[in-house]
């Protein structure tokens, strides 16, 4: 079986295992749908209140959160175990990974599946009413179709990237679920609103240490403001690439530094 | 006391993990600049009713002050004292269910008070300016419906924890919690500003005591009136509470071999 | 080659150590003291085909360090260790692709699985083909029967059968060699004697490689050839039972039990010259004597005691397994 296949199958048995609690299957994929909901009511009470922010519309807003979101889910979909990483090395899970034939950082993202159908599906809805809000006012081109599918892809390798990094660091330190509420939450939270509302240092902070503001911010300057040029996208996919292999490097060293738990 | 010791515990517990705790400070300072710039952005265009700009930056920063009082972890932690079988042992002791888990609990807040929500409130006052109240009549008012609020956090998070005893995964429960507090307690916008009919769901639900109560009173917007369905709601959680600790004791799923 | 080889083995942890004293706690907020802990300080041993060693040592000596690093868990501080030739840090996969590894204490199956999936799971990452796979089944279900248990969820298994699923997912990629880590851990008489026998089985049989640590000294009497033990993180000793025995020289003890009061020597008198017995204690008509095996030979002990009455039973006593490891850890003053 090739590597695909095992992936897959392992996907499979993930799903099954959790398929094993069946009433509580069907409630978390819907309860998972509602929870998201709230979240983005949150902030589009606010927004319905007021009409726009420093110029950005309701509208253009929805598609920073919309893209952001999409990206979220689907790396939480297969990076799940990654995010929750400090389980792993506090409880010893990481030794049974590390005795399989494959490696590890790929046992550690296939021991894990999160089921995001629920939260997807509204992040996509938002995107989707958003863009289609934007056509019809004749403020993009439908070039906007592939651009963000582009950068949905970027979005996502970017967002794992952090992840990675910081479940890396747990290698050293190990409590790294509080980190990575600066580095997951804190910076999610922030990049749903346009980077221009925030104080230089923050914007900084968003684009060149933890780079998630190149996941929505930039390139929506360019695809729905159209105030900066076509090079953003590039760039963006440049930043996407740099951080995977950042964080790849570091996760390398970080194995060699585990030391495990028990007697 | 019972409470003092099981408190005391949890804050000697808790005082272990120094580096995550700058990091939780530092995020919350992060979280709170970022609410506060959208409001700074809506105030370039909007002249922000009777708060204006400045009083909504101290709206902003008193709720993420205050926020870490009714911080409690998912379900009181009762799920996983039933996964190792602990509960047993728990309903076994001589003090109540409920009384043993929101004492535990409430050390935790007192830890979160003293060095998070201590800490944050000068921080802010530094950064925004937090106007601190003249008359001791808003600050009375004030503490009691902060203590409304944490009672009110520890009775609906000790309901959590015994909804978490029939499903596996009660940690949805504890999300639903969190978001329809997101939504309804006022911590981004004072609840006057809603539709509504939102407003009509909030002011019914057990939420505004969380955010838009306590802010509404310390900035002297609000009277001691808002303080009575908060009030109502403790006492109907509390009979939820004590309801719940029967059907605990009736029925308990245990987990592995 | 060997099967396995260790070199000047070494691991050193660093871990963090809250202050103490009055403010300690809000101290410890602020800083904390690192303190470094030698958990393995130099080990050298090697391992050959066929062989079952046992690992043994107390709490903390550094057996389960020892144990993680040669599967590749972790990386050593100093020296190296070889298995099949390669490094375990360095060809972690190839490595994993030849031995068989089980933690007593944690399962490598899937919990809420039936264990059939876990089988699944397993032929599929170690790109074994089904006819490889069933062949392997079966070999093994003679051994441990767990088509038994097929269907259950792991999660519902007893700590025995649990322990049968994972000594077959260990072997179903067929390695050489079989590293257990305290493997009868928890269990009752009769599931310790079940395992017992599967590995003796596993070894003689299926010429499998074994490394056990255990705490369990019946483990190690009734399955060992060789025996390891280490000890705050240095090797105590290595070699075979006997060896082992004969090295602390614990005393042999002989009861014997005289028709009639018997007429001791004086004690003084007895005392002041070297004997090749010694008097251990003394009840009404019964006298315990204590003597080394490897010096004096029973058959005149007993003449000796002859000439002091006249000898009713005899019993004679091999010291504890377990007494014996205990004076190599800690040897009396």
């Amino acid at each position: 079986m090739t590597w695909m296949g095992i992936c897959w199958l392992l996907y499979k048995m993930n799903v099954k295992a959790r398929m094993q609690y069946r009433l509580n299957f069907v409630l978390m994929t819907m309860l998972a749908s509602v929870v998201t909901v709230a979240e983005f009511l949150g902030l589009a009470v606010v927004l319905n209140a007021f009409g726009s922010i420093k110029g950005w519309s309701v509208w253009e807003i929805g598609y920073l959160y919309g893209v952001l979101m999409t990206a979220k889910y689907v790396y939480r979909a297969f990076g799940s175990a990654i995010n929750n990483f400090e389980p792993y090395l506090v409880n010893g899970q990481l030794d049974q990974l590390l005795l399989r034939p494959m490696p590890l950082l790929l046992a550690v993202i296939t021991s894990r599946t999160r089921m995001v159908g629920g939260e997807l599906l509204q992040s996509l809805t938002v995107l989707g009413v958003c863009i289609a809000r934007l056509l019809s006012e004749g403020r993009v081109t439908p070039w906007i179709l592939p651009q963000t599918l582009f950068i949905l892809a970027t979005g996502t390798v970017i967002m794992f990237s952090v992840g990675l990094a910081t479940a890396a660091i747990g290698f050293w330190i190990t409590r790294v679920e509080d980190l990575s509420v600066l580095t997951d939450n804190a910076t999610t939270t922030a990049c749903q609103l346009p980077l221009s509302l925030f104080p230089d240092w923050l914007r900084t902070l968003l684009l060149a240490v933890i780079p998630f503001g190149f996941i929505n911010y930039v390139p929506a300057m360019h695809i729905v403001k159209g105030e900066w040029g076509g090079w953003t996208l590039p760039l963006t996919g440049a930043v996407a690439a740099l951080s995977l292999a950042a964080a790849l490097w570091l996760w390398r060293i970080g194995v060699t530094k585990y030391q495990s738990t028990g007697t | 006391m019972v409470l003092w010791v099981l408190a005391k515990s949890m804050v000697r517990s808790r005082l272990q993990y120094s580096a995550s705790h700058a990091v939780r400070t530092a995020a919350s300072v992060i979280f709170g600049m970022i609410y506060v710039a959208i409001w700074q952005g809506i105030g370039e265009q909007d002249p922000l009713g009777e708060y204006g700009t400045e009083g909504m930056v101290r709206y902003i920063a008193f709720n993420q002050v205050i926020l870490w009082l009714t911080f409690t972890q998912y379900g009181l932690g009762l799920e996983e004292r039933v996964r190792t079988g602990q509960i047993a042992l728990d309903l076994a002791r001589p003090v109540h269910l409920f009384v043993f888990a929101a004492g535990r609990e409430a050390g935790s807040i007192a830890y979160n008070a003293i060095f998070t929500a201590l800490p944050l409130f000068f921080i802010y006052d530094w950064m925004f300016g937090l106007a601190a109240p003249r008359e001791p009549a808003v600050w009375l008012w004030t503490a009691a419906a902060l203590l409304m609020a944490v009672y009110s956090a520890l009775c609906i998070g000790y309901g959590i924890g015994v909804a978490s005893l029939w499903t596996v995964e009660g940690r949805w429960f504890h999300l639903l919690n969190y978001s329809l507090n997101f939504v309804l307690s006022g911590f981004l916008m004072p609840l006057q500003w809603m539709p509504d009919w939102l407003q009509a769901v909030a002011r019914a639900s057990p939420y505004p005591i969380f955010h838009s109560v306590p802010a509404g009173l310390y900035m002297g917007k609000a009277g001691p009136d808002t303080l009575l369905v908060p009030f109502l709601w403790c006492l109907l959680l509390t009979a939820g509470a004590l309801a719940a600790t029967k059907l605990v004791r009736r029925k308990v799923e245990v987990q592995g071999g | 080659m060997h099967i396995l080889e260790v070199k000047g083995l070494a691991k050193t942890f660093r871990t963090s150590v809250p202050h103490k004293g009055r403010f300690g706690a809000v101290r410890s907020l602020l800083s904390r003291e690192k303190r470094t802990v030698q958990a393995v300080k130099r080990l050298d041993f090697a391992v050959e085909q066929g062989e079952f060693v046992g690992f043994i040592g107390p709490n903390g000596a550094g057996k389960s360090t020892t144990i993680k690093m040669l599967c590749g868990i972790l990386h050593p501080s100093e020296g190296e260790v070889l298995v099949f030739g390669r490094s375990p840090q360095r060809e972690r996969r190839q490595v994993a692709r030849r031995i068989g590894v089980v933690f007593g204490q944690r399962t490598q199956l899937w919990w809420d699985l039936p264990l059939k999936d876990s089988f699944a799971i397993l032929a599929a990452m170690f790109r074994l083909t089904r006819s490889e796979k069933e062949r392997q089944l079966d070999l093994l279900n003679e051994a441990l029967s767990f088509r038994d248990f097929w269907d259950t969820p792991v999660r519902k298994l007893s700590l025995g059968q649990r322990m049968r699923g994972d000594l077959a997912a260990a072997l179903l990629h067929d390695p050489e060699l079989l590293v257990l880590d305290e493997p009868t851990i928890g269990m009752d008489a009769g599931a310790k004697r079940q395992i017992r026998a599967h590995l003796k089985f596993l070894n003689e049989h299926l010429g499998k490689t074994v490394l056990l640590t255990t705490h369990d000294m019946n483990d190690i009497e009734q399955l060992c050839r060789r025996v390891i033990v280490i000890n705050r993180g240095e090797l105590i000793f290595d070699g075979g039972m006997a060896q082992l025995r004969g090295r602390i020289g614990m005393p042999t003890l002989i009861r014997v039990v005289y028709r009639r009061e018997p007429k001791l020597p004086d004690a003084e008198l007895w005392a002041s010259q070297p004997r090749p017995f010694r008097i251990a204690g003394r009840r009404e008509r019964e006298l315990t004597v204590s003597c080394n095996r490897t010096e004096t030979r029973v058959l005149d002990v007993l003449r000796a005691l002859g000439e002091w009455g006249e000898v009713d039973d005899v019993l004679v006593e091999e010291p504890d397994f377990e007494d014996i490891v205990h004076e190599i850890y800690e040897p009396a003053k």
